[in-house]
């Protein structure tokens, strides 16, 4: 597993999992309040959030091969989920859109960096 | 007995995974460090040189080694160096004949039925590190424990697996909330903290723990369940092992005339392309020198999953392929998937750290389960005046296996570089030191289970932690000052998790010094009257 793909993994299973937090009323109501999202937006975070895990299921397999593939899977989802639930979620619930977006473009980074090298 | 299931699911959990936390915090322990068998093993052993020769030139290396210092032996296996272990490992058997008296070891140092070295494939020479069982200490531990016999400790360990399993089980049944409570945590809140902590610890790793705890009395499974092989084959269980993991038979009989042995370059090459790139990983001669000598090729485990791979046999001689060994059926091969997917042997570096960081979870998993006991049990005893018996023995072992085992691990590794080099069983005395320093700290917290003793035991284990780089420095020459120049990533990152370990451990140990009762509802009531709401991240301080 390139270094690339782990960051990758790693990232597609936080932005899904934090997209399903967003899809869930509690979380909804801790972070937003009042101002939470309606039930039809709740509905979008979900799809997007199992689609992102889905996806992460895809690249894993394709990217190596479908023996490894869902047992790297199923660990970026296990790291990616105890920094979400045990770091961000209680220490810095603001910040959970923008940890996924941080993520997102440490990956751009290091594609364009492996592309050019 | 008019319990609901639930509630009758929720008692299982607690007194399973109870009876064999503190045992099983131990093995799970040890097991998370045997993923780092070979790195732990090459910190352990400073003196063995960082080598680049790999493949055919490292295994004609091991064969003229071989020929100079075990020329009668019966057989020679080596294991070709890789990327984890740079060095030749090989050993071999000696003729009945040749040994001189049986002095009951199974393995000799050199004389014995059995010779092994270390050798260098660059250089062809042994190599002469000091005596420890580096990180083969904690993977043994991890399944036979230390000091009882071997048999009893599979059972022991069996069993807490067993325990484990169906705390699993029960786990899942009593989490009412698995899914509303995925991602909750709400640190600061007592008991309901270390609860919703042991939850997502446990969920979000679940099929790393329902995996590693199956799939490790699976790897045990013909010792814990004999009965179907011996009903099956009553007079020889070889001739089971032999035909389900199509292992190869004995080799034909020696003829007794010398012949000059095949090039092992060439055999290599052609197990390689026999298996269409598949690496080999090392080989068996058997009868070297012989006109009827036989070398087997064993596959390296690389990207499969499955702990069993393939091998070849070829003629020592010719170099004829004699034997690609029968396709081994469906249940085996499930067998070797699950012994594989314990072993994780497949995994490259980054996976091995998501196997890592899954295994630290299991043990905080562990830890915050035998402490939840502690906390929901101690309400109870402050209300009747006297903390019993019961709680009293349960915060000692807490105390003494949760902050001790660290101290131990620790304590362990300092042993590696301080103990002089020169004294009699080297090996045996480093194990003395880890068993000896988790004793001091099992002692201690009998002594005094109190909430002090968890600090300065946590503070313990971070100071011997953060000790370790630093004693590596002032007794080697591979500290990180070396091996980060060098890019030496295993001496580097061994040194630098001691520091990481340290210093997650200090912190741990800083918040039981600070900690203040939580204040009755009563009196959050009036607070948050007065003061603002902060919101989630301001309970968290």
């Amino acid at each position: 597993m390139s270094a690339l793909l782990f960051l990758l993994l790693t990232a597609l299973a936080y932005a899904g999992f934090a997209a399903l937090c967003l899809s869930m009323e509690k979380h909804q109501m801790d972070l937003h309040g009042t101002a939470r999202a309606g039930a039809g937006r709740m509905r979008q975070w979900r799809w997007f959030g199992w689609g992102l895990l889905a996806l992460a299921l895809l690249v894993a397999g394709q990217a190596e091969d479908w023996a490894r593939g869902p047992v790297i899977w199923l660990g970026a989802m296990t790291a990616a989920g105890l920094s979400l639930a045990l770091g961000v979620l209680p220490y810095r619930p603001r910040w959970l859109a923008g940890v996924a977006g941080v993520l997102a473009g440490l990956v751009v980074l290091m594609a364009i960096h492996r592309w050019l090298a | 007995m008019k319990q609901s299931f639930r509630q009758s699911m929720a008692w299982l959990h607690t007194w399973t995974g109870l009876l064999v936390g503190w045992l099983l915090l131990l093995i799970f322990m040890a097991g998370t460090a045997s993923y780092y068998r070979e790195e732990i093993s090459r910190w352990m052993r400073p003196e063995v040189p960082a080598t680049t020769t790999r493949g055919p030139l490292a295994a004609e290396r091991a064969l003229q080694y071989l020929q100079r210092h075990a020329a009668r032996a019966e057989s020679w296996t080596v294991t070709l160096p890789d990327d984890r272990t740079g060095t030749l490992r090989m050993f071999w058997r000696n003729p009945e004949s040749a040994t001189p008296v049986d002095d009951g070891k199974r393995r000799g140092r050199r004389g014995g039925r059995f010779g092994d070295a270390t050798v260098n494939p660059d250089t062809g020479e042994a190599i002469a590190a000091r005596e420890t069982r580096g990180g083969d200490f904690f993977y043994r531990l991890h399944f036979d424990l230390h000091y009882i016999p071997v048999v009893w400790a599979r059972y022991l360990v069996g069993f807490c697996a067993m325990f484990m399993l169906v705390a699993i089980i029960t786990g899942v049944i009593t989490h009412k909330k698995i899914f509303k409570d995925f991602f909750t945590f709400r640190p600061g809140k007592g008991q309901r903290s270390w609860l919703d902590f042991h939850n997502v610890s446990a969920v979000m790793a679940l099929p790393y723990h329902a995996m590693i705890t199956y799939t490790g009395i699976v790897t045990l499974m013909f010792m814990y369940l004999p009965w179907g092989v011996k009903a099956a084959y009553p007079a020889d269980e070889d001739a089971f092992f032999s035909a389900a993991f199509a292992q190869f038979g004995e080799p034909r009989e020696a003829a007794g005339t010398p012949a000059r042995g095949t090039d092992i370059a060439r055999l290599l090459d052609a197990s390689s392309r026999h298996w269409r790139g598949g690496e080999p990983g090392g080989f068996t001669v058997h009868h070297p020198g012989d006109a009827h000598a036989v070398v087997d090729v064993f596959q390296r485990t690389g990207k499969r999953l499955s702990i069993d791979t393939p091998s070849l046999r070829f003629d020592g001689v010719t170099g004829a392929l004699l034997d690609a060994g029968p396709a081994p059926g469906g249940a085996t091969r499930t067998r070797g998937v699950m012994y594989g997917l314990h072993l994780a042997r497949f995994a490259d570096p980054l996976l091995r750290l998501l196997f890592f960081l899954s295994g630290l979870a299991g043990c905080l998993m562990v830890a915050s389960g035998v402490i939840l006991w502690a906390i929901k049990e101690r309400p109870g005893h402050l209300k009747a005046g006297r903390i019993g018996f019961g709680l009293r023995l349960v915060d000692a072992l807490n105390i003494g296996t949760v902050a001790g085992l660290p101290i131990a691990f620790a304590t362990y590794f300092l042993g590696n570089r301080l103990l002089p080099l020169a004294i009699a069983e080297r090996a045996s005395a480093e194990a003395n030191v880890f068993f000896a320093a988790w004793a001091v700290a099992l002692l201690a917290a009998f002594a005094w289970p109190k909430r002090a003793m968890w600090a300065w035991q946590l503070y313990a284990a971070a100071l011997l932690f953060l000790l370790l780089p630093v004693v590596n420095a002032l007794t080697t020459s591979t500290h990180l000052g070396v091996s980060l120049a060098q890019r030496d990533w295993v001496m580097a990152g061994f040194d630098l998790a001691m520091f990481a370990l340290g210093a997650g451990l200090a912190c741990a140990g800083r918040r039981m010094q600070r900690w203040q009762p939580p204040a009755s509802a009563a009196a959050r009531r009036r607070q948050s009257a007065n003061v603002v709401d902060t919101g989630p991240a301001g309970a968290g301080a």
